[in-house]
C-alpha cells in the first residue's frame, strides 16, 4: 500500500512481492493446464504446428494485455525510460512474480533496441517431450511470445517478441528473443493537438 | 476526512467510471453515469492532462514526474497514473493530504480483481477508433467492482 | 520369476537393444548441440524425478491462462452443454495421471523428509485413508529391492522410488477413493482439502464435495460452467481408478460464500454392486 520505492533495486521489489504480496499454486497444476490446452489445440488443428504456434500466441497475446493490468498493481513501477531497464523489469520482477523464476538478460544488439531472455528453467514445459513431428516446428511455450507482446504493448512498447530456439527441440537452451520495433505514443484527447 | 466524487480514465482519454456523492442532497449512494456529470469529466481530465503536459515539460526527463494532486479553492483532486494509461482520480477537502494509498488499493485490489482478471469484462473500453481520444462512452458496469468500491470508499463519503 | 517391479525413473542396462528411435529403457544420453537435429532428443521425462519439488507459480499466472483456455473453448462451443463437455475433457486428462503419480508420492514414508522433499500431503485431512487397508496386499505390491536401485538421477535429483519401501495400497471402497479425492488430491491441486465431502441422502450412489471458494474461477461471476474444468480432473481420476462416474458442477451459495460450489459425483451401478459385494451393503 506504500508509494514505490525506487530506491528498492528491481530485484528486491521482485522477490519482496512474490513472497509476500503475491498467491501461489503448485506449478504442477500450471504445467498440467498448459499441457492439455497445447495438446488439445494440436489435435484441433490436425497437426498443423504453425496454426498452433499462432493461436498460443493470440492467446499469449490476450492474457498480457490484462496480466500488465496486475503486474502494475502489485508493483506500482513506473515506465521504463530504456530497454536495458525494460529487460531487467521483465527479467528480475515480472517472471519472477507470475512464474518464480529470473531468467538471463543477454545477447543485446549493438543499438541497445533488442535482447535475449535465457529460460533455463519454464514451468509451462517441465516433463514436456515432443513427438518427433512437433519438435521440427512447434514452439511449445509461445504463449510466452504472446504474454510480452501484449504486455509490453500497454505500455506503449510495440515489440516483436520470438522464441529463437528451445530445449525441447533439441537445442541447447531456450532464448527468447525481444526486440523494440518503436516506442508508441500516448492518446492525445480530440482538440487538445 | 471526506471525498466528494470518484473517476477513472483510461489511455483513450475517456472516463470509464465516475460517482459523485454530492450532487444529490441526503444520499449515499450517488448516481452512476449520469449524464450530467460528462461534462464535468471532460474538464476534469482536460485540467489534468494540460498541468501534465506542463509539468513534464517543465522536468528535464520524462520519468515518474506525475501530478499527485492539485488544490483549488475549495477541494484537492488526487491522482493516481499508471504505467498502462489509467487514471484513478479523488476529489476530496482537505482534510488529508494523500490519498496515494487508497487509489493504489482500488487499482490492485478492485480493479485488477474485478475488471482485469474478470474474462467478461472487456480490458479495453473502447471498442473501435471511433471511441478513442476521449470520444468514449462506455463504463464498467460490472456489479462486483461497483459494490465493491462502494463498500470501499462508504467510510470516506462526506456527510 | 522373481517379483521384479519396474520402478519408474530408473533404467535397466540389461535390455538394451540399439534401434533409430529414442530408446525409453536407456533414459538420457548425452548429444551434442547442432546434432540434435538429425537425431532424436534424449528424453528428460526419464531422468527427471517425480519427488514432489513444491515449485508454485503465482495464482494470477494460473489464473489468466485458465481463462484464456476457457475463452478458446467458449468460441469453439456452439453450446453450454458442448462447451462444458469440452472443459470436462481438458481437466480430464488431468485427472487420469494424478491416480498414479499421488499414489506414489503418498508413498513416500511419512517421516522421510529432505530440504528437497516437501511433505505436500502431512496436512492432509485423509487421515483413515492407511488405517483401513492395512498390509492386505490387493494393491500394486511392495517394492522390496528399492535400495539395490541408484538414489539419484544423472542430474542430481533423487529418485522417487528409490526412497519407497511400501507402495500404499490402491484405494478399492468408495469412501475411500472420495476420500482421497478430497483430502489428497484437493491439496494437491488447490492447497488445501475441500471444504466437505457429503453422501446424497437421496440417492445412494450420489456423493458431493464441496469447495467454498473455487480457486480457479474465483473471478469469473457467471454461472458454474468453467468448474467443469475441475469435475473432469476428479471423473478422469475415479474414471482411471475404475470407479466409472458422472460429475457435474452446481452453485450452493451459503451465507457469506456466494461462490461456494458442489461438485456431484455420480457413480455408475455397477460401482456399487462392487462395493457390496467386497465390503458389505
Amino acid at each position: 500500500m506504500s508509494a514505490p520505492a525506487q530506491s528498492k533495486s528491481l530485484k528486491a521489489i521482485g522477490e519482496d512481492t512474490w513472497k509476500n504480496k503475491t498467491e501461489k499454486v503448485n506449478a504442477e497444476l500450471f504445467t498440467l493446464t498448459y499441457g492439455a490446452i497445447v495438446s488439445q489445440l494440436c489435435a484441433d488443428y490436425d497437426r498443423d504446428f504453425q496454426k498452433v504456434n499462432n493461436h498460443l500466441f493470440s492467446m499469449g497475446y490476450n492474457i498480457g494485455v490484462r496480466l500488465v493490468e496486475d503486474f502494475l498493481a502489485r508493483t506500482a513501477l513506473p515506465r521504463c525510460e530504456n530497454m536495458v531497464k525494460t529487460s531487467e523489469m521483465i527479467s528480475k520482477c515480472a517472471f519472477k512474480i507470475f512464474l518464480n523464476m529470473t531468467p538471463q538478460v543477454t545477447n543485446w544488439s549493438s543499438e541497445k533496441d533488442a535482447f535475449s531472455l535465457m529460460l533455463d528453467e519454464n514451468p509451462l514445459s517441465d516433463f514436456v517431450e515432443l513427438p518427433m513431428d512437433a519438435m521440427k516446428q512447434l514452439w511449445y511455450s509461445n504463449v510466452l511470445s504472446g504474454v510480452l507482446k501484449g504486455a509490453l504493448e500497454m505500455v506503449q512498447l510495440d515489440c516483436d517478441v520470438w522464441f529463437v530456439s528451445d530445449i525441447l527441440k533439441g537445442d541447447p537452451q531456450t532464448e527468447l528473443r525481444i526486440k523494440l520495433n518503436k516506442v508508441l505514443k500516448d492518446e492525445v484527447p480530440i482538440g487538445e493537438d | 476526512m471526506a471525498i466528494y466524487s470518484f473517476w477513472i480514465f483510461d489511455k483513450h482519454c475517456n472516463c470509464i467510471f465516475d460517482r459523485e456523492w454530492t450532487l444529490i442532497s441526503n444520499s449515499a449512494s450517488g448516481t452512476i453515469n449520469s449524464k450530467q456529470t460528462e461534462e464535468t469529466a471532460k474538464l476534469l481530465y482536460g485540467m489534468i492532462y494540460s498541468l501534465r503536459s506542463v509539468t513534464q515539460k517543465l522536468s528535464r526527463d520524462d520519468t515518474a514526474n506525475d501530478v499527485r494532486s492539485i488544490s483549488i479553492g475549495k477541494y484537492r483532486i488526487h491522482t493516481y497514473c499508471t504505467a498502462s494509461g489509467l487514471w484513478f482520480v479523488l476529489l476530496s477537502d482537505y482534510k488529508q493530504a494523500s490519498y496515494a494509498h487508497v487509489l493504489q488499493y482500488i487499482h490492485s485490489h478492485i480493479y485488477v480483481k474485478y475488471v482485469t482478471h474478470n474474462i467478461l469484462s472487456p480490458y479495453d473500453f473502447a471498442a473501435n477508433e471511433n471511441e478513442t481520444r476521449g470520444q468514449g462512452f462506455r463504463k464498467i458496469g460490472n456489479r462486483n467492482f461497483i459494490s465493491s468500491l462502494e463498500a470501499f470508499l462508504a467510510p470516506m463519503i462526506a456527510q | 520369476m522373481s517379483q521384479k517391479i519396474i520402478l519408474p525413473s530408473t533404467s535397466d542396462d540389461g535390455i538394451y537393444t540399439p534401434s533409430d528411435g529414442y530408446e525409453y529403457t536407456i533414459g538420457p544420453k548425452q548429444s551434442l548441440p547442432n546434432e540434435a537435429n538429425a537425431t532424436p532428443t534424449p528424453s528428460r521425462i526419464y531422468s527427471d524425478s517425480l519427488m514432489h519439488r513444491k515449485q508454485e507459480v503465482s495464482l494470477s499466472a494460473m489464473a489468466f491462462l485458465f481463462q484464456e483456455m476457457i475463452a478458446t473453448i467458449h468460441r469453439a462451443s456452439s453450446s453450454a452443454q458442448d462447451f462444458e463437455t469440452r472443459l470436462n475433457g481438458y481437466g480430464y486428462g488431468i485427472g487420469t495421471r494424478l491416480v498414479e503419480l499421488l499414489n506414489l508420492r503418498n508413498s513416500v514414508p511419512p517421516n522421510y523428509s529432505k530440504s528437497s522433499t516437501s511433505n505436500f500431503l502431512s496436512n492432509s485431512s485423509s487421515a483413515s485413508i492407511n488405517e483401513s487397508h492395512g498390509s492386505s496386499g490387493t494393491g500394486t505390491g511392495t517394492i522390496s529391492s528399492a535400495s539395490d536401485h541408484t538414489h539419484y538421477h544423472e542430474n542430481g535429483t533423487e529418485s522417487l522410488a528409490a526412497v519407497i519401501n511400501n507402495m500404499r495400497p490402491r484405494d478399492l471402497k468408495i469412501l475411500d477413493i472420495l476420500q482421497f479425492v478430497h483430502g489428497t488430491m484437493w491439496t494437491y491441486l488447490f492447497g488445501h482439502a475441500s471444504d466437505d465431502l457429503v453422501k446424497s441422502s437421496e440417492r445412494d450412489n450420489e456423493y458431493m464435495i464441496v469447495d467454498n471458494l473455487p480457486m480457479l474461477t474465483q473471478f469469473i461471476p457467471a454461472g458454474r460452467s468453467c468448474d467443469y474444468f475441475t469435475c473432469g480432473i476428479i471423473q478422469g481420476f475415479l474414471d482411471s481408478a475404475e470407479f466409472p462416474c458422472r460429475v457435474s458442477a452446481h452453485s450452493m451459495p451459503q451465507g457469506e460464500l456466494d461462490q461456494r460450489t458442489v461438485y456431484l459425483i455420480q457413480f455408475d451401478r455397477h460401482v456399487l454392486e462392487r462395493d457390496n459385494l467386497r465390503f458389505g451393503p
